[in-house]
């Protein structure tokens, strides 16, 4: 079956006048119908401008730069301005971090909702409005029928973010894009949001790609899982063959440095050492190799490309990749210690 | 109050991290509602029935109160020397405005604060500024907590120019000292804030709340903003400090998996008020508040399997606002065991047993599991 959406080599760049950042760099990635794609990686690693480059909504001096995008085969880079932005409202809806920079403040959430199912589905307006107070019901507005005739400003925070995914189901799209949807809410809304999330999924079928720098909300959540850093995917993996089975370098230190909930207290806390490194000024070989332990020679010079390992979590029978030139797993002792040992 | 009442594990020795330990020969009931200090020669700081309540002025000409904000609304803990003292809770329930109304940044509207013993509530001027020496805060924003016009020397020397400690010279040795100590290269001390990553940042921002030696730190999300790679560095850093210099730490932040780790003892806010205060291990193994425990519920883990096995509590609705906040227990309008004397009876703030505080009518039950929650 072919997937849902397929991304191929995508490069996205922005022009600075300090020189070219490939903010998006060679990064090839699939999403089938109904799964949760995960896609985590710290600030700057290209997650929100590889969701902006599928929707083609990368503003100057950003552009994409090579690549395809196929969903449902056509490729996105390819069509109209006018075919682009019926896929936007319909087949591939969006989520952002900050649901006011979405919603319009001077509307109500009514006219908002209306919007999209009126010049999509070609709803009448009085058919459209009760849709949409359908929809407030469905993401757990109490009094839906009433709060459709509010303004965003009335609502909090978590209920702006309900409101916000009951406008991206509107149009009942084949695939939703969620960036940090739960980034600026507590702990305790979060759950709210996710548990509706999944409930909305299970129901509609939409696939989601939830962009997130939070392991823990992707290893509830995802099916699979792409890590990435510094422009690239570096691992990708099933979530239960990533989490138990790390093979680059990246994801395994990023397990290794976070505390856990459920643990008591294991000793001091085993960081990366450095800091992402400057997209401006990246190394020729890996990018991670500046904070890497188990790099070896060829990693200063040699952009290792993704390969196959094999999945260990479910038998074999998923599919796992990592971009990096060495053998290791977690727990193996740093390639520096290794040598001195021999 | 029972002289004791507020220490689970005592006489430890500075660094050391506390084990839980369980004092079963202690008064089960205690409160902590007076106004009077811990007698405890452990302990640097108390703070009681703390109150912070923000005017909501409303008219033009005429302004005249028409309410206020229970930033903090009644709440009172001690912090023992050397130790980490966590505070959770989620935005807006006032745990910034608890450690800023600490370090006097603003001025209490009820309740007092004790530090080494002495009253220090409202205290002005001189005596202020001696205090003030002794305890600073670290910020959430490393960039927005230190000023862009200044070299990062200048940053850092600067609590010790208020405080007018050394010559020039010695601040300069200082700060180089002091940039080392926090992992910064000494040269870096001609730069400028934005020449930094965020982790170097928050380091700057250490380096200057040690400036002036104090002994009691604020920490008010200090890892928040960063990522999750450089968080771990900032708190293997503070962790080191601490043990290094002695210091006690208020270690306010809503990540839970964070504050297990670093933190002696939790106490958890919601709305104004601390619902439980525990030794470490104790609240996250057996939570005696229904709060807490749909917090920790909550908090996703980084593992798949533990997952899928996990149940959620989910809380319906949103927190409630602290200009009202619900009557009686604040938490029972979202609170899945909330009782008729929920609605009616405050809960008290009590020991349940070996320094594990909760103001919840059933703390026992939902402390055993005899009351579920799922
Ligand atoms: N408008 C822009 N102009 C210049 N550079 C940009 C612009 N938008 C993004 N970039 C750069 O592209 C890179 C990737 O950014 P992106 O927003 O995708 O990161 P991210 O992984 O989403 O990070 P975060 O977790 O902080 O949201 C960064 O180096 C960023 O500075
Ligand atoms: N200076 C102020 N004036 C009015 N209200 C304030 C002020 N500072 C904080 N508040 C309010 O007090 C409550 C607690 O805030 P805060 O202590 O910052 O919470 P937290 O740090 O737990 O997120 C919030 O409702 C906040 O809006
Ligand atoms: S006192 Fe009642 S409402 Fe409050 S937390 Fe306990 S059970 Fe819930
Ligand atoms: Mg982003
Ligand atoms: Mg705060």
């Amino acid at each position: 079956m072919a997937p849902l959406l397929e991304v191929r080599n995508l490069k996205t760049q922005f022009k600075s006048k300090d020189g070219v950042v490939k903010a998006v760099d060679d990064v090839s990635f699939h999403i089938d119908k109904g799964e949760t794609l995960g896609v985590v990686g710290e600030s700057g690693s290209g997650k929100s401008v590889t969701a902006m480059s599928i929707l083609r909504l990368v503003q100057n001096p950003g552009k994409v730069v090579g690549g395809e995008i196929l969903f449902e085969g056509r490729d996105l880079l390819k069509l109209e301005d006018r075919d682009m932005r019926k896929v936007r409202g319909k087949e591939i809806a969006m989520i952002f971090q900050d649901p006011m920079t979405s919603l319009n403040p001077v509307l109500t959430v009514g006219r908002q909702l209306s919007e999209p199912l009126i010049t999509h589905l070609g709803l009448t307006k009085t058919q459209a409005l009760k849709e949409s107070v359908d929809l407030l019901k469905m993401v757990g507005i109490p009094n839906a029928a009433e709060r459709v005739r509010s303004y965003p400003h009335h609502f909090s925070g978590g209920m702006r973010q309900r409101v916000m995914i009951a406008m991206s189901l509107a149009c009942r799209p084949k695939l939703i894009i969620a960036d940090e949807p739960t980034t600026a809410l507590d702990v305790t809304i979060q759950a709210q949001i996710l548990e509706l999330l999944e409930k909305l999924q299970a129901e509609t079928g939409t696939a989601v790609m939830l962009i997130t720098h939070a392991l823990g909300v992707v290893a509830g959540m995802a099916d699979r899982i792409n890590v990435m850093y510094a422009g690239h995917i570096v691992e990708t993996a099933t979530a239960d063959e990533l989490f138990a089975n790390p093979r680059h370098p990246y994801t395994m230190g990023l397990l290794k440095s976070i505390p856990r909930l459920d643990e008591a207290r294991r000793g001091r806390l085993e960081p990366i050492k450095g800091s992402p490194p400057d997209l401006l000024d990246l190394p020729k070989g890996c990018p991670f190799v500046s904070r890497c332990e188990y790099a070896l020679p060829q990693a200063e010079t040699i952009r290792p490309e993704l390969r196959q390992v094999p999945a260990e979590a479910d038998g074999g029978r998923s599919e796992h990749w990592i971009a990096c030139h060495s053998e290791v797993k977690m727990g193996d002792p740093p390639v520096h210690e290794a040598q001195e040992v021999a | 109050m029972s002289e004791n009442n507020l220490n689970g594990s005592r006489g430890r020795k500075p660094g050391e991290k506390s084990k839980p330990s369980i004092d079963i020969n202690r008064q089960a009931t205690a409160v902590m509602d007076d106004l009077a200090p811990s007698a405890d020669p452990n302990v640097l700081l108390s703070v009681r029935n703390l109150q912070q309540h923000f005017p909501i002025n409303q008219g033009i000409i005429f302004q005249r109160q028409v309410g206020a904000v229970r930033a903090v609304d009644g709440i009172s803990f001690d912090v023992r020397k050397g130790e980490t003292l966590g505070l959770v809770g989620e935005s807006g329930c006032g745990k910034s405005t608890t450690g800023r109304t600490i370090l006097h940044l603003s001025r209490p509207t009820g309740g007092k604060i004790y530090f080494e013993g002495k009253d220090i509530t409202g205290i002005r001027g001189q005596e202020l500024k001696r205090v003030r020496r002794n305890m600073t805060m670290i910020f959430q924003d490393p960039y927005a907590s230190l000023n862009p016009r200044l070299t990062v020397q200048n940053i850092v020397a600067e609590p010790m120019v208020i405080h007018g400690m050394g010559t020039a010279k010695e601040r300069y040795e200082k700060v180089q000292e002091l940039l080392e100590l926090v992992g910064l290269s000494r040269h870096y001390g001609t730069r400028y804030p934005h020449e930094f990553s965020g982790g170097q940042r928050q380091r700057v921002g250490i380096a200057r709340a040690l400036a002036a030696s104090p002994s009691f730190i604020v920490a008010d999300e200090p890892v928040s903003a960063l990522d999750v790679s450089i968080q771990a560095q900032v708190v293997n850093l503070m962790e080191d400090l601490q043990s290094r210099l002695n210091l006690t730490y208020l270690f306010v932040a809503h990540d839970l998996s964070v504050v297990r780790h670093i933190s002696d003892r939790v106490a958890v806010m919601y709305l104004g008020k601390i619902v439980e205060l525990a030794d470490r291990d104790v609240i996250y193994t057996t939570p005696a508040h229904p709060y807490t425990r749909a917090l920790l519920s909550a908090v996703p883990i980084p593992d798949p399997r533990a997952e899928k096995q996990r149940k959620r509590i989910i809380l319906a609705g949103d927190v409630p606002s602290p200009i009202n906040p619900p009557p009686a227990c604040r938490f029972h309008t979202r609170c899945p065991l909330a009782q008729q004397i929920c609605r009616e009876e405050a809960p008290e703030f009590r020991d349940i047993g070996g320094g594990h505080f909760s103001a919840c009518h059933f703390a026992e039950d939902v402390a055993s599991g005899k009351l579920s929650m799922v």
